[in-house]
């Protein structure tokens, strides 16, 4: 069985190292780091990964924009997104039963078993993400718009 | 008669003034001859004899001719022995003053004789007798009536003067002799003179004693007196005088006016006294009041700053904070994950952990400090948000064995509340009652619908949290732990303060839930229990009562802290 493709987008760079560490060590898991926000979109292109782990306050780039910018390229509409962040706090996740806007969230600081648990319950409820081969683009909503011209 | 003669036990013994020789003679043999009395007479030819005869014998009674009446010495002697006035015929005697008692007897010498002459001298002695004793009782009378400083006059019917005493005499400045049948118009002013009469036909009408107060003028000064009148009756119980005792009472009357004034004054006084003094006492009360108003809001004030600050401050740095202990986290979970630690490696990195959890803890409850904007309000059942507190928990319970004890009334009404925020609070004071109770124990969670809020809780909350008259849900938590120190009560709500073992608490648990309650609009009080523990009451308002609408609320993930 092939290992995950998670892609950490977070501007902490220890944690993420960290984090990576964790994951990598369980043979579950490839992760790739990615640690400026508004690079996520080439990095997901390039690592074309099965579940994104995306901070929210970051410099330059806030996590929904990221998301904004994947989720208008076709290709990435349903690949999952998992949040991490600091900006809410856990009891408010939980009372919104660990789901924000339509996303699963989990409040830093988080435990690795929190995080894995994240990333297999996202996964469990999203199909495999098709068009792997799909092209990318630094403007997704132009392209978005081509592709589908195109078709 | 004979009888009468019996009651002289001794010889008569009589002087004679009588300047006819031949008169003399008759009348020694006309006494001498006398059987039914003893007589002695000696005779005076002149009234110097006779005065010479007076001043060395004693007589019974004196025999007077009448030519010889106004003579000095007779005038003289006759006042002061009973006589008897001799005359040659009834004419002599016209000239001579005949007094209501004490006078002379009469006697025309030609009847001059025998018995009638003795029967006249008796009578002399008897009228003198009787003179001289109502003269002593007069006297004495007068005396005392002189020497009193009231003023005494007696009038007759028809209000003529027949008496005065000296006193009227010198206040009125009158002789008695000048006052006698004058009237009280000859005396006073005529509106006076009125008045008084008035008052004398008062007393013959009633026939009897009145007292009237009296005004008179007296040398051009008015005084008052009170006058006690009285009519004075014949046999027949006819008035035929009035007697006035009348005392000046102006000096009285005028201290008394005086002590009168005086003394509504002095009331006066007393009661401008009370009144300044209860206005003192409220006024004290009062400032009191307000002072310790003062205080409290500016103890609320101060503490809200504080709060206010550090949920600032927690707001700025949290996200700070997080992301440095997520790495410790992150970086204790690879320690924990690379292989097998030694025993003591394996214990430092629990510590390590709890740190990390006690450390998001702190911001957690920092950050809920500043969540002013952030309540999603909503009807709920407040029972039902306890039920779901107490179930988050359960595991404390369990383990602290500590019994929850459920009165929770029915039928409440709902309540407008953030119920996350509320269940927050609620967990707060149920923590903090395990915690209380490490040794098991029960906590009690009581709720109620009250009309208003009891007494002793308005004191507590102040006046601004509730109306008057407003409706209120009460929860009560009631612990049976080790209680809270009176003396550590006011700082409970001080952010940091905390009663726990250094670690076990944040010292933000209550700051939170009194931040979160009022922002509810309700409050929190918390006293030691009546039977040991500590007591948390809280109130909210009930729904009907708080029409603030909900902020529908989103979590904007990307602008959240731009």
């Amino acid at each position: 069985m092939h290992k995950r493709r998670i892609l950490v987008v977070d501007d902490e760079v220890s944690f993420t190292r960290l984090l990576k560490l964790n994951l990598e060590r369980t043979q579950q898991y490839e992760v790739r780091v990615e640690n400026w926000a508004e690079d996520a979109f080439k990095s997901v292109c390039e690592f074309r990964p099965d579940l994104i782990i995306l901070d929210v306050i970051m410099p330059r780039m806030a996590g929904g924009d990221v998301v904004g910018q994947i989720k208008t390229h076709p290709g990435f509409k349903k690949l999952p997104i998992l949040f991490l962040s600091a900006a809410i706090s856990r009891h408010r996740v939980k009372e919104h039963g660990g789901v924000l806007n339509g996303f699963p969230f989990l409040a830093k600081p988080a435990s690795l078993d929190e995080v894995i648990h994240g990333i297999e319950s996202s996964l469990a409820s999203t199909h495999r993400p098709e068009g792997r081969s799909m092209p990318c683009s630094n403007e997704p909503v132009a392209e978005a718009a081509a592709v589908s011209t195109a078709v | 008669m004979h009888s009468f003669h019996e009651n002289i036990p001794k010889a008569l013994s009589l002087l004679s003034v009588e300047p006819d020789p031949k008169f003399r003679r008759e009348l020694q043999d006309r006494l001498t001859s006398l059987t039914s009395a003893r007589v002695e007479v000696r005779f005076s030819a002149t009234a110097l004899d006779a005065l010479r005869l007076f001043q060395r014998h004693s007589f019974d009674a004196i025999l007077i001719d009448a030519a010889l009446w106004e003579t000095p010495g007779v005038a003289f002697i006759r006042q002061l022995a009973p006589v008897v006035l001799l005359a040659d015929d009834p004419s002599q005697m016209a000239g001579v003053e005949r007094q209501a008692s004490g006078g002379p007897e009469f006697l025309v010498k030609s009847k001059a004789e025998g018995r009638l002459l003795v029967r006249v001298i008796e009578h002399a002695i008897e009228r003198k007798r009787i003179h001289d004793r109502h003269r002593l009782t007069e006297e004495r009378v007068q005396a005392i009536l002189d020497n009193t400083t009231a003023v005494i006059y007696l009038k007759d019917t028809r209000g003529r003067y027949q008496l005065v005493n000296r006193q009227f005499e010198q206040i009125f400045h009158v002789t008695r002799e000048w006052v006698l049948n004058k009237t009280d118009y000859d005396l006073f002013p005529a509106e006076v003179a009125w008045a008084f009469q008035a008052n004398d036909r008062k007393v013959l009408e009633t026939r009897g004693p009145l007292e009237f107060e009296e005004a008179a003028v007296q040398d051009g000064q008015p005084r008052t007196y009170i006058s006690v009148k009285f009519p004075l009756c014949d046999i027949a119980g006819a008035p035929y005088a009035i007697c006035g005792i009348s005392t000046d009472i102006t000096e009285r009357k005028l201290t008394e006016t005086k002590l009168i004034k005086a003394n509504i004054e002095l009331l006066e006084m007393n009661r401008e006294l009370a009144r300044s003094e209860e206005a003192l006492k409220k006024t004290w009360q009062e400032l009191h009041a307000s002072h310790v108003e003062l205080k409290a809001a500016q103890l609320q004030l101060i503490q809200a700053e504080k709060l206010e600050c550090i949920g600032q401050l927690a707001a700025g740095v949290a996200h700070e904070v997080k992301n440095p202990i997520q790495t410790i986290l992150m970086g204790l979970d690879y320690l924990t994950g690379s292989g097998p630690a030694d025993e003591t490696s394996a214990a430092v990195l629990t510590d390590m952990r709890d740190a990390v959890r006690r450390a998001d803890a702190i911001v957690r409850d920092l950050l809920n400090l500043s969540a002013a904007q952030q309540l999603e309000m909503a009807e709920e059942s407040l029972n039902q948000a306890i039920e779901q507190s107490l179930g988050l928990v359960n595991y404390e319970l369990v383990r602290s064995r500590v019994r929850a004890v459920r009165e929770l009334g029915p039928d409440l009404p709902k309540v407008r509340i953030d119920r996350t925020k509320i269940q927050q609070a609620f967990i707060n004071v149920f923590m903090n009652a395990i915690h209380a109770m490490p040794n098991g124990g029960t906590l009690t969670v009581r709720t109620s619908a009250r009309d208003r809020l009891p007494a002793g809780l308005r004191e507590a909350f102040g006046s601004q949290s509730f109306l008057p008259d407003e409706p209120v849900l009460l929860t009560e938590i009631q612990d049976n732990g080790i209680g809270i120190p009176v003396e550590k009560l006011p700082k409970i709500f001080e952010p940091f303060f905390t009663t726990k073992p250094s670690g076990a608490g944040t010292g933000l648990g209550l700051p939170v839930t009194k931040k979160i309650i009022e922002l509810h609009g309700g409050a929190i009080d918390i006293r030691p229990g009546p039977e040991g523990g500590v007591r948390v009451t809280i109130a909210l308002k009930a729904a009907a009562l708080t029409e603030r609408r909900a902020e529908p609320q989103t979590i904007e993930l990307g602008k959240h802290y731009a």
